[in-house]
């Protein structure tokens, strides 16, 4: 159920985004939710709607562009923008607009490669890029660094929720390969972006069914072994309330 | 050419190194390299016998690979080299080799020997190159995960910090150890809260942050930390169980939960 401001929205909301479309989707999931789904005003509900999209865009901008898939020891950046660490990690430099360097990911995509967490982490601060004035996104986030889900900016408000009551397009899921082929560690799992209507994004598998990315998973598990990848319960989600807040 | 090998040889053993350690850290890597090759050139046999040699350490055989790999020394070479040969392989070709059938065997001890091998002659080398600490990884990840070598718990605990110490990538190694999947382990970890060097002291509470007093930031003493903590493990240990969440998932992830009491009864562990 949605309320905003405390009360149930006119029903020419639900009706507002055609059918088919990713905001009509989130929509429908959380109007026939029996969970509340509580918004302060219009305005914060629409910009969640907008950066939910904006996180779809990112990602099948991302899978159509030649980022990489890359583990730590080898990932690679365009150093005009980012500074490789020891750890593999890409940290922006001091000198370069932040705004400027996420979107250098989608502009020379050649020049980066790194692993699937990562990945999600460069989705959420492009689509929060698309979604906040530049130079407000350049206020909020003066130095990103990117390495998957450790050093995030506490700004974006990334949660992680066990028990989800709904699976929402533009959440982050995992799917998690438990007998995975210890020479291949990367291959342990794949965060993935829920696009809706039953597609997924995963860095390094690219976009498809579930079935699909973990029939790829069972690819790297150990020999002999006959124990599944799955998609695990929990989701990962930015922070659309407190970035709502902030724009 | 070949009196200097042997001198090299006489020197070597009295300081109960292999000959290739020796000129590696007496002459550098390059000085090595080249006293190999020259090896090889003069009599193969025995340059194989001066690489089997106990005594070589995983630091000096990696430094030699790229050499070994153009001659045809290879089938001279100890079992134990030849699988850390094909480690290499698979990981840096991703090739399908002998290496994955053979952990399929979890009876290899010649294999499992090899890891041990790297690791305990490697790992105090560390940072020696991104490949040779991916390769370290790797025998540490194979031991802990698929051999379930228990014994390597505080030598990998120790590459950990001392890695994230100077800013290395750590993820792989933490995976692999918290993987062997027994909360004992979680000992080794919080012996850190009392290290005097304070990056080991974040890494520890940032890795047993899904313990409650950890988490909740209030104690600032680290001694008493280190208690509060030990106190929960010795309480909880009995009771928990590994849920493989890693930083792969989550920057908080929680490798163990405490089993709730309904789960202990029907669990016979009340």
């Amino acid at each position: 159920m949605i309320t905003i401001s405390g009360s149930v929205p006119d029903p020419s909301l639900l009706l507002k985004y055609p059918p088919g479309s990713v905001k009509r989707l989130i929509t429908d999931i959380l109007h026939s939710s029996s969970k509340e789904y509580g918004y302060r005003s219009l305005k914060e509900f629409e910009f969640e709607l907008q950066l939910r999209d904006s996180i779809i865009h990112a990602s099948i901008d991302l899978f159509r562009s030649r980022f990489s898939f890359k583990d730590f020891h080898d990932s690679i950046c365009n150093e005009k923008y980012w500074e490789r660490t020891d750890e593999g990690g890409f940290l922006s430099h001091a000198h370069v607009k932040p705004y400027d360097a996420i979107n250098d990911i989608y502009i020379n995509s050649y020049m980066y490669g790194t692993e699937c967490a990562t990945a999600i982490v460069v989705v959420y601060y492009k689509a929060v890029a698309d979604t906040f004035p530049e130079q407000r996104f350049n206020e909020l986030f003066p130095r990103i660094y990117l390495m998957d889900w450790q050093y995030t900016n506490n700004r974006l408000g990334i949660t992680l929720d066990r028990r989800p009551h709904d699976y929402l397009p533009g959440d982050c899921r995992y799917f998690k390969n438990p007998d995975v082929d210890p020479l291949t560690p990367q291959w342990q799992g794949e965060n993935v972006i829920d696009l809706g209507f039953g597609n997924y994004y995963g860095h390094g598998i690219g976009i498809a069914r579930p079935e699909i990315i973990i029939e790829a998973l069972n690819q790297h598990r150990s020999p002999g072994s006959e124990t599944s990848a799955y998609l695990m319960d929990m989701v990962t989600q930015l922070g659309f309330k407190q970035l709502a807040a902030l724009i | 050419m070949k009196e200097v090998f042997t001198m090299y040889n006489s020197k070597a053993n009295l300081s109960n190194s292999s000959c290739f350690d020796y000129v590696r850290k007496t002459h550098g890597t390059d000085s090595m390299a080249a006293a190999f090759c020259r090896s090889i050139k003069a009599n193969s046999v025995k340059a194989a016998v001066a690489l089997n040699n106990d005594s070589l350490s995983f630091t000096s055989f990696f430094s030699l690979m790229d050499e070994i790999k153009k001659s045809d020394i290879y089938p001279l070479l100890s079992k134990c080299l030849q699988h850390a040969l094909e480690i290499w392989e698979t990981i840096d070709k991703k090739e399908d080799t002998y290496v994955r059938h053979v952990l399929k065997d979890r009876d290899s001890d010649t294999f499992h020997c090899t890891c041990k091998w790297m690791l305990e002659t490697g790992y105090s080398d560390d940072g020696l190159s991104p490949e040779f600490d991916k390769l370290l990884d790797s025998a540490a990840i194979i031991l802990l995960k698929s051999f379930k070598d228990n014994s390597v718990l505080p030598m990998v605990a120790e590459l950990i910090f001392a890695r994230h110490r100077r800013g290395g990538f750590i993820f792989n190694l933490v995976w692999g150890f918290f993987e062997y999947g027994d909360p004992q382990s979680l000992y080794l970890i919080a012996s850190k809260l009392r290290s005097n060097h304070w990056d080991d002291v974040e890494l520890a509470k940032r890795l047993l942050n899904f313990i409650p007093v950890v988490r909740s930031g209030l104690s600032t003493d680290c001694d008493t930390l280190y208690l509060q903590v030990i106190a929960w493990l010795r309480s909880n240990i009995p009771f928990m169980e590994y849920t493989g969440e890693s930083c792969q998932q989550s920057s908080n992830p929680v490798p163990y939960v405490v089993l709730s009491a309904k789960k202990r009864y029907l669990e016979g562990l009340t």
